[in-house]
């Protein structure tokens, strides 16, 4: 009976000790459930909200960042300011990061494209230059040689110049703009004095004859280097063109000589420029990159911009920012002595001087029918008439050697023959050099 | 002689040194013609090529066709430089010896025997 209740109690005891450890088990795994809880609910909140901005950052990139982007960069408005993050949270994060990598792209692929449109349109203005450039540098050679077959001056004269100064502008437009496009002047001449390139470019603008030069010896005839004669004369252009526009009266130019070169000074008595002007002048002067011409403000203020263009890439220096004495601008080339060149040697003057000489008889020979302008045109008209036939070729040959075949009984016994025989062998030779350089393999 | 020579031909335009006046104002002047320069006149106040035309007329006697080679102008431009130095008094200019006689008989004789040949 005994054994019964003991056995009774103890299963008793034993249940309840297994029923409130398992009791106190449950109790505790949830309170540790509870404790678990609350910090998920804490994260879920902020990766909600996390989210939440997120999104919103991803609709203000797209609606207002890129478009923002886009209007400075690429439609080129000034003042647009790219707004940064909306979400200040979010910053340093690996999203803010995606975007600034987005926008640095968008950056780089307008630039690509850019650069790249810059140089093809680039190129093919270069090609599309260099082509009416060649026709009206021959136009220039048609102009002096039709000059030098009638030695006379005439009307006809008067016209041709009148043509020549047409031509000479133009090719002087042309020139400006393919330096504008990142090219050279697209001519390379041989050492030339000062005195001719100030007489150069005074031919390239319209108003030469207001431009008065003041030749002193000194400097007029000191050789500039042949490389760099065409820039400065575009740039001294450049400078006239300017100065002739901005007056009415004289415009003087000088050279002048100081301590490490030469200065060409260029006074106008016209307008001067207040301090915004000669501050912009001063700025477009001093930038010697190639210009974008799809950024180009105002097509009609290119000059500056030619001119610090060239001096950057050949080594001089150009100055608008002082008045000149008749209360005007005073601009200033300044060429450094290293540009300076040797002139044609000696031997080279009296050469050319030996080709003209033997010139002089064959004109001399032609002086009975030069008289008459017409009548020499009546005969160079019947040349072509009777061209189609042989006897023209026969008779142009003969033509340029003609005062070597009146001494051709005894050539070797006549020095002063031989050596007219080598001036005119020289002058053909010549004639055929230079005529290949205008790109023209055949003369007209 | 060069090409180089060549390529400074064109650099002054021919309207340029003559304030683009093409009629000397005399027309005795001829290619052959003889340039004399006087020494004693005084250089200043001539423009850029007369005075050049004259220093290279000073150390003697020069035609007309070797100034103009040597301002690298048309000789119809020279003419117009060169007539308004002899109105100055600057230059004088005298007639060359007639030389071109004989070249003209023979190429005369020339065409002539072609012509019959024909």
């Amino acid at each position: 009976m005994l054994d019964s209740l003991v056995t009774a109690t103890a299963l008793l005891g034993g249940g309840f000790a297994t029923t409130s450890v398992g009791l106190i088990v449950q109790a505790r795994r949830k309170r540790a459930l509870a404790a678990r809880v609350t910090p998920l609910e804490a994260q879920r909140d902020s990766a909600l909200a996390y989210a939440g901005a997120m999104e919103a950052e991803s609709k203000h990139f797209a609606e207002v960042r890129m478009p923002a982007l886009v209007d400075a960069l690429a439609r080129g408005h000034r003042g647009v300011p790219v707004p940064g993050l909306s979400q200040e949270r979010l910053a340093g994060s690996p999203i803010d990061h995606g975007h600034q990598t987005v926008m640095g792209l968008l950056q780089e692929a307008l630039t690509v494209t850019r650069d790249q449109i810059g140089l093809s349109a680039r190129s093919s203005v270069r090609d599309i230059i260099d082509e009416a450039q060649t026709h009206l540098h021959r136009c220039q050679l048609n102009v002096v040689e039709e000059m030098d077959r009638y030695p006379q001056g005439t009307t006809y004269h008067q016209s041709l110049m009148g043509f020549d100064h047409l031509v000479t502008q133009a090719l002087h437009t042309l020139q400006r703009t393919r330096i504008l496009a990142g090219s050279w002047p697209g001519l390379q001449r041989a050492d030339c004095t000062f005195g001719e390139v100030v007489e150069s470019a005074r031919g390239r603008i319209n108003a030469y004859l207001r431009v008065s030069y003041t030749y002193e010896p000194g400097s007029g005839e000191t050789w500039l280097e042949g490389r760099v004669v065409e820039p400065v004369t575009v740039a001294l252009t450049e400078l006239l063109s300017n100065a002739t526009a901005y007056s009415d009266g004289k415009v003087f130019v000088e050279v002048q000589a100081f301590q490490t070169g030469f200065c060409i000074v260029v006074d106008d008595g016209g307008l001067n420029m207040n301090a915004y002007q000669r501050e912009e002048a001063a700025r477009k002067l001093s930038r010697h990159t190639v210009l974008d011409v799809t950024t180009l403000q105002d097509t009609r203020q290119l000059g500056f911009a030619v001119i610090g263009r060239l001096a950057g890439e050949y080594g001089f220096a150009a100055d608008v920012t002082s008045t000149s004495p008749y209360g005007g601008v005073r601009a200033v080339l300044r060429i450094p002595r290293e540009l300076f060149g040797h002139g044609p040697t000696a031997e080279e003057t009296q050469a050319e001087r030996r080709a003209a000489a033997s010139r002089t008889p064959g004109h001399a020979s032609a002086s009975p029918t030069e008289a008459p302008p017409e009548g020499d045109q009546a005969d160079r008209r019947g040349e072509p008439s009777d061209g189609s036939v042989l006897p023209q070729r026969r008779r142009r040959s003969p033509r340029p050697t003609a005062p070597v075949a009146t001494g051709a009984p005894a050539p070797a016994e006549d020095p002063e023959t031989f050596t007219q025989g080598f001036a005119h062998l020289a002058e053909t030779i010549r004639d055929h050099e230079s005529s290949p350089t205008e790109g023209e393999q055949f003369r007209a | 002689m060069t090409p180089r020579g060549r390529r400074r031909a064109g650099m002054v335009r021919p309207y340029t040194p003559t304030g683009g006046r093409a009629a000397p104002t005399r027309r005795t002047l001829d290619l052959a013609t003889l340039l004399i320069a006087d020494p004693d006149k005084p250089l200043h106040g001539l423009d850029a090529h007369s005075r050049r035309l004259m220093q290279h007329c000073l150390p003697g006697v020069l035609s007309l066709a070797e100034v103009s080679a040597d301002l690298q102008l048309p000789a119809a431009v020279t003419k117009v430089l060169v007539s308004s130095l002899v109105d100055s008094s600057h230059l004088v200019s005298r007639d060359p010896v007639p030389a071109a006689q004989q070249h003209d008989r023979q190429l005369l004789e020339r065409i002539r025997d072609a012509l019959i040949n024909l």
